[in-house]
């Protein structure tokens, strides 16, 4: 991880895109609009890709995986779909692509800082979404049960 | 008693498991996964449009609920799952309904212990008995000021049908009661082997498929009137008209249209 200096370095350079950042991210969930979860409303897209982009601003800051990772839970409870995740990802590295040029020696860095927030995040997410499976086969397999006793009656 | 038991063999594709499936769930079975890809790969659009029927949903059921209704009655619901309406707002009073045992048998197990929620197994071409069912008085009270949900139903019904079940709704429900409704389109005159053998497989299912046009689908549902904005596609409704594509309606000119209608 680089020093603080640097995640501010990197902050400040990536903050000079954000408006850039936002509408890729914004671009890329319309995209993907159809394999989220009607909990999130496509009329909502514009507002959470602006929330996301902030999200990274503020990781550059505090460098917090918790709070990250916290925030790749909530969006999977909320119903965000692993296309979109990785469509969000991928605007995230173009972005931090094009907020390192031309000093191309800012690269490494931000693109070790991109990694570990996506790693926070997809850790979270991923936990997220493994419980709810597990979650919904148990009350998938109660359900079936039960309503067999019923009608076995 | 048999056949509802042979019914529930996660072997056999139950539709409403197989509409979970494309709708993202996670409440079915290969067999109906198999089911829903089979009609994906004959109409691949299947899932986009699926999808849109849950997202207008969910996005009418949060405006009448903003409106202050607070009961809603939904008809040929399929399983309580995937962001269903007692999901999106918890603190209102739901009936499901649907003819389908197994969907019900399982669908009410899945609401076990929600007592805001009920299901009623009933077919909803018999209006009139369903809207005796003692279940209502239970929930909702005197209540008739009553959001009801129609969402993906006239396209199982006939011209007759669906004019029957509106006037009977109409009549039965309060003055300022809503009706939610999505109304399946095509054109009438384009079809596709593709388009028909996907209609044929519902026919197989003793489920006719119907699309109907815009203006069957205003005519049908008279005496409801559609509330400002009227009949819009459902991808106006969501914002998303630039996601929708050509190859969309699979060459038959396929529009899913959503309306809040209003009893005056």
């Amino acid at each position: 991880m680089g020093s603080e200096v640097g995640m501010e370095e990197l902050r400040k350079r990536v903050e000079t895109r954000r408006e850039a950042l936002a509408a890729r991210m914004r671009a890329a969930l319309e995209e993907h609009a159809f394999t989220n979860r009607a909990l999130f409303p496509p009329r909502q897209l514009a507002e959470f890709a602006r929330q996301e982009a902030e999200a990274f601003l503020a990781f550059l800051s505090d460098g917090d995986e918790g709070v990250v990772r916290e925030r790749g839970r909530a969006l999977a409870q909320q119903g965000l779909s692993h296309r979109s995740v990785l469509a969000l990802v991928q605007a995230l590295q173009e972005v931090g692509w094009e907020s390192a040029n031309p000093e191309v020696e800012l690269w490494p860095s931000l693109q070790g800082a991109i990694g570990r927030y996506t790693r926070a995040f997809l850790e979270g997410y991923m936990v997220a979404r493994e419980e709810s499976i597990l979650e919904q086969q148990e009350k998938t397999r109660q359900a079936l049960l039960r309503a067999l006793q019923r009608e076995g009656q | 008693m048999e056949r509802r038991v042979a019914a529930m063999d996660p072997n056999i594709p139950n539709a409403g498991r197989v509409y979970d499936y494309v709708l993202g769930g996670t409440h079915n079975f290969e067999a109906d996964r198999q089911a829903a890809e089979y009609m994906i790969s004959l109409v691949p659009s299947t899932r986009k449009w699926v999808r849109m029927l849950r997202m207008f949903l969910h996005e009418a059921v949060l405006q009448l609920s903003e409106e202050g209704f607070d009961c809603f009655l939904d008809l040929a619901s399929g399983l309580p799952t995937v962001e269903h309406i007692h999901q999106v707002v918890p603190h209102a009073k739901v009936i499901y309904v649907d003819n389908d045992p197994v969907v019900v048998a399982y669908g009410t197990q899945l609401l076990e212990g929600n007592p805001r929620v009920r299901y009623i197994e009933a077919d909803i071409r018999d209006i009139d008995s369903l809207l005796r069912s003692p279940v209502i008085g239970e929930l909702f009270g005197d209540n008739r000021k009553i959001a009801i949900g129609f969402n993906a139903v006239t396209c199982f019904l006939t011209e007759e049908e669906v004019k029957r079940i509106a006037r009977a709704l109409y009549e039965w429900a309060a003055p300022g009661s809503r009706m939610f409704g999505t109304f399946e389109t095509k054109d009438p005159h384009l079809m596709t082997p593709q388009m028909q053998q996907f209609l044929d497989m519902f026919d197989r299912m003793g489920s006719p498929y119907h699309f109907l046009t815009l203006e069957q689908s205003i005519e049908w549902m008279k005496p409801w009137e559609a509330d400002e904005p009227g009949f819009r596609p459902l991808a106006e409704w969501l914002g998303l008209q630039d996601q929708i594509t050509e190859a969309d309606r699979e060459g038959v000119g396929l529009e899913f249209y959503g309306a809040i209608l209003v009893k005056r």
